[in-house]
């Protein structure tokens, strides 16, 4: 009977958008969280981009006179078992791994958007079986899904890039699914509906653009758990095919001789680590602009 | 500034017996690092057993005044000078902890939401007895006791029994009683209700407006009350203080207020309301035209002179101090030559139209259930009726009696249970059945301007889209279209690379009504356009929908819950209550006898603002049944004052033509029911 109960509260929200994302930029809205992930990102991009021109030696080449070195002032980060460069193996490895993170970010939060929006714009019977299927594939532990999506298509590139999507896409299904229901039953939802939009118009023209804030902090946490995913295939062999050099595949293949050189282990796993920090303070301080509820302060007083 | 001069010459003399008494106040927001001056040079008194209502619009600072006389305001918010003395005391002076053992024992509130201020997780007794507890250290039991004491004096049925549930699981109005209860629990001095009807019923209003009188008078409390609503002030109030933009424009006496309204600004808010009864023409509403200043940039003027109708070149450049007119009022005017002047009435030509016979709509049988856990909920219980071409028809109810359900289920959006309905002849279904052909002849106008357009979207984009959808102008003519028609809803063209969140309340409903004409539809439907919008621009609207009815000779199905603004606006009226239809009439009739008891009771809960008019007054008892359980008789059975006897309750009542076009369904016979007292004389 009482259909018209509309909660205010996410008036914030939903007046905040890509353009105000904008805007804010140049306001004082921008944390130290936000610049210090945004530096780190940047630097890993320029980095993964310009690999082939910065690095100090070729990545595959091997030293036969300088295996398992320490860091000296030739090699910044020592040497390997082969005597390559880890420096030089380490910024090339960004290239795969950051390549097969994104795109696989991009891919389920697709995958995501598509699902989780349809499923609550038609929401009964549709959203129950959608969602039931949803969690079936959110039962699976993450690493033996992709084993087995990996060990079906074989190890390459594109599979990885499509085991992480797949594994991604029902979490991102989640968190848009769920922003969506607090946009579906409202009025200029309605208004669309009586005006005789078709649903596909509805869910993508009407719906989508008030979902971008969930889910630009959605895919910067996403990409996260990406890296960290592809390391881990990487790791266990699932990644790119060697020689081309991969964080996690390094990180395997040296582990046997950390005790004599740590760094060919710890300089990749190092890296993972500051991709990660960097992506996440990137995602908490979009979060912080995008999905703030209305701050009172005082501090804007003087 | 002379103003603060007359003030506190006028507060000296009565200070002492005040229970309260508020002097030059200031108080000032920041929000990013801009300073808001909210309220501005406020003084007023208030006596002990006097209620004294604090009128104004949305953003008139009213709330911000009364959360400063607790001291209670938001962190961006400060008190920037003058004085809250409450019985003698300073309260500016005081330290957070002093104030905290005022607030609750001496001076307490009641809030505008019940639901959100009781907490959920508590049983309602517990509540009341926990200030009781902190106030006066009483144990658990006594406590408890005085708690069940407590509701009873709000009348809640079964005290010791309501003592024990908790929040959901009574009513809002019995919410509203707890919340009175547990602000009379410490028989404070003072008492600050922040509009406690604004979200209720008319019925449950006037019984919780007759509770707040009797507690007033039993525990002789001062009361602040504060309210949008001229109505309630009206019959509520003892002295009435009008507030426009932060600053009060005029106060006295509500009697006085009410008959010779002074301060052009006070005129022009009562013009704005329509008529609860009267037998004379409709005159055309007077819309108070333009906006609130920008209070971040006050200049030395007059606060009210760019929307005032009498402004001068005087009000542009000087700042008006208060004007004793007497009576004990006084104004913040240059002029007491308004009070008796007449407003320019304009004759509505509305109810000329003559109407066709063919029917547009027609409905049979409608019936809408809601399946839940215990049972079908009956949300539309077999509603028949039609609506002619060019009409208007009003659906009246209170909150959950299926009006918007009707609406819902007329424009698709909803599946009917059963029964048909026709257009133009032709049945139609759910919105997903319907020929694209169908849904541009039925549009829709909705409730909440804030939900109402979307945030992403530009006007033009929002209007332009059913221009394109329909092909209804060429793709180049699209934008002079879009202009026309903010034209028409009196907006122009700059607002054509606005966002909603860039306009106000009253210009995002204009939108949505342009967005509804623009595919030229045969039926709109508004349901409850205007109930949150306040006064000043609801008139705007309600004349605006008038004017393009009479251009377009569109058909209106309008629903809301204030008979006075359907009374002004419809040709027909139909009254539903729990799903069912009690009375449709024309406006003329129904508002006299012969009523159905509901109507009567509608009507006696009506706070009605016009003064020389008698309004009798009726209180329903009894609770509203569930509308989850069969009802074979009538529904209004358990709250009816004129309950016939068994037969109410068993059978369910025919409809009987009165006169042509006037229907009641009532077991009481006609000439019984003629007999009736008029409410309003």
């Amino acid at each position: 009977m009482c259909l018209k109960g509309v909660p205010m509260s996410n008036n914030s929200l939903m007046q905040l958008g890509l353009k105000k994302l904008i805007t804010d930029f140049f306001k004082n809205k921008i944390t130290t969280n936000l610049i210090i992930g945004i530096g780190i990102l940047a630097a890993f991009v320029l980095i993964g981009i310009f690999a082939p021109h910065i690095t100090p030696y070729d990545a595959d080449e091997m030293h036969y006179e300088h295996l398992k070195e320490m860091p000296s002032a030739s090699f910044l980060l020592g040497t390997d078992r082969y005597g390559r460069d880890v420096l030089s193996r380490v910024i090339v490895g960004t290239r795969a791994t950051l390549l097969v993170a994104s795109i696989s970010t991009l891919l389920a939060l697709f995958l995501g958007i598509t699902f989780g929006a349809t499923s609550a714009f038609f929401g009964g019977q549709v959203d129950n079986i959608m969602m039931r299927i949803n969690d079936i594939f959110m039962s699976f532990p993450t690493l033996i899904f992709a084993i087995l999506v990996i060990g079906v298509l074989g190890p390459s590139m594109i599979n990885g890039v499509i085991a992480i999507g797949i594994i991604y896409a029902p979490r991102v299904t989640r968190v848009v699914r769920a922003q969506a229901l607090n946009i579906v039953h409202l009025e200029y939802i309605d208004a669309a509906k009586v005006r005789g939009e078709s649903s596909f118009y509805i869910i993508f023209r009407e719906m989508l653009p008030n979902l971008w804030p969930t889910i630009i902090v959605e895919g910067s946490i996403r990409l996260g758990y990406a890296i960290l995913l592809t390391a881990s295939l990487g790791y266990i062999g699932l990644g790119p095919p060697p020689p081309m050099p991969d964080w996690g595949l390094m990180a395997y293949s040296e582990r046997g001789y950390m005790f004599e050189t740590p760094w060919p282990v710890f300089a990749p796993c190092i890296a993972i680590v500051i991709a990660v920090i960097g992506v996440n303070l990137f995602g908490e301080g979009l979060k912080d602009i995008l999905l703030a509820k209305g701050s009172r302060s005082k501090e804007a007083k003087a | 500034m002379t103003g603060k001069n007359s003030a506190s010459a006028n507060s000296d003399t009565s200070t002492e017996s005040a229970v309260l008494s508020v002097r030059n106040v200031d108080i000032t927001y920041y929000s990013r690092g801009v300073k808001f001056p909210a309220i501005r040079n406020a003084s007023f008194d208030i006596q002990s057993g006097e209620a004294f209502g604090l009128v104004g619009e949305s953003g008139s600072g009213k709330s911000t005044l009364a959360y400063a006389v607790m001291k209670y305001l938001s962190s961006n918010g400060e008190i920037a000078g003058g004085e809250i003395i409450f019985r003698g005391t300073n309260l500016m002076t005081l330290s957070s902890k002093e104030l905290l053992s005022l607030r609750g024992l001496k001076i307490s509130m009641v809030p505008q939401d019940p639901l959100t201020s009781l907490n959920p997780s508590h049983r309602v007794g517990d509540q009341i007895s926990e200030i009781l507890k902190i106030h006066y250290k009483l144990n658990n039991k006594e406590a408890h006791k005085q708690a069940v004491a407590m509701l009873a004096q709000v009348h809640l049925p079964t005290p010791q029994l309501t003592a024990l549930k908790y929040p959901h699981q009574i009513s809002g109005g019995q919410q509203q009683r707890v919340l009175i209860a547990m602000a009379f629990c410490t028989t404070p001095e003072l008492l600050i209700m922040d509009e406690p009807t604004t979200g209720l019923d008319v019925t449950t209003q006037a019984h919780i407006l007759d509770l707040v009188n009797e507690m007033k008078t039993r525990h002789n409390t001062a009361i602040l009350y504060i309210t949008h609503n001229l109505g309630v002030v009206k019959n509520l109030c003892d002295r009435v203080a009008i507030i426009y933009a932060g600053e009060i424009v005029e106060e006295g006496g509500a009697g006085s207020i009410f008959r010779e309204p002074a301060h052009p600004y006070t005129r022009a808010l009562l013009n704005c309301i329509p008529k609860t009864y009267s037998r004379e023409p409709e005159t055309r509403l007077n819309a108070i035209e333009g906006f609130l200043p920008n209070l971040a940039e006050l200049k030395p003027s007059c606060i009210f002179s760019t929307r005032c109708e009498f402004a001068q070149d005087k009000c542009h450049q000087q700042k008006p101090s208060f004007l004793e007119i007497g009576d004990n009022r006084r104004i913040k005017c240059f002029f007491d030559t308004f009070r008796n002047r007449d407003q320019p009435v304009s004759i509505d030509e509305k109810h000329a139209v003559t109407l066709n016979d063919e029917f547009l709509i027609k409905i049979n049988n409608l019936i809408k259930l809601y399946p839940t856990k215990r049972g079908n909920l009956r949300a539309i219980d077999d509603i028949s009726f039609e609506c002619r071409k060019g009409e208007i028809l009003g659906i009246v109810g209170e909150s959950g009696c299926g009006k918007t359900t009707i609406a819902r289920c007329i424009v698709g959006l909803e599946k009917k249970s059963g029964g048909s309905i026709l257009f133009s002849n032709q049945t139609i279904g759910t919105i997903r059945n319907r020929s694209k052909d169908m849904c541009q002849k039925i549009q829709m106008v909705f409730q909440n301007p804030e939900a109402t357009l979307n945030p992403q979207k530009t006007i033009e984009e929002i209007i332009t889209r059913p221009l394109a959808l329909y092909n209804i102008v060429s793709k180049s003519q699209r934008r002079k279209r879009v202009i026309e028609l903010l034209e028409s809803v009196d907006l122009n063209e700059l607002y054509l690379t606005r966002y909603p969140h860039e306009i106000s309340g009253g210009e995002k409903q204009r939108v949505g009504i342009a967005r509804a004409f623009a595919t030229k539809p045969e039926l709109i439907i508004l349901d409850e356009p205007i109930s949150s919008l306040d006064v000043s621009v609801q008139a705007g609207i309600l004349n605006l929908l008038l004017d393009l009815q009479e251009k377009h000779n569109i058909t209106y199905i309008f629903i809301g819950h204030d008979l006075s603004v359907i009374r002004h606006l419809c040709n027909s009226i139909m009254v539903v209550y729990m799903g069912r239809i009690c009375e449709v009439g024309p406006p003329e009739e129904l508002f006299d006898p012969p009523y159905h008891p509901y109507t009567e009771a509608l009507l006696a809960a009506v706070p009605a603002v016009e003064p020389g008019i008698n309004q009798r007054k009726i209180l329903l008892t009894g609770e509203m049944p569930n509308a989850i359980d069969f009802m074979p008789g009538c529904p209004f059975y358990s709250r009816c004052p004129r309950k016939v006897g068994k037969i109410c309750e068993q059978v369910k009542p025919k409809e009987i033509e009165i006169k042509p076009g006037h229907r009641i369904a009532c077991h009481i016979p006609p000439e019984e029911l003629s007999a009736f007292e008029p409410i309003f004389s």
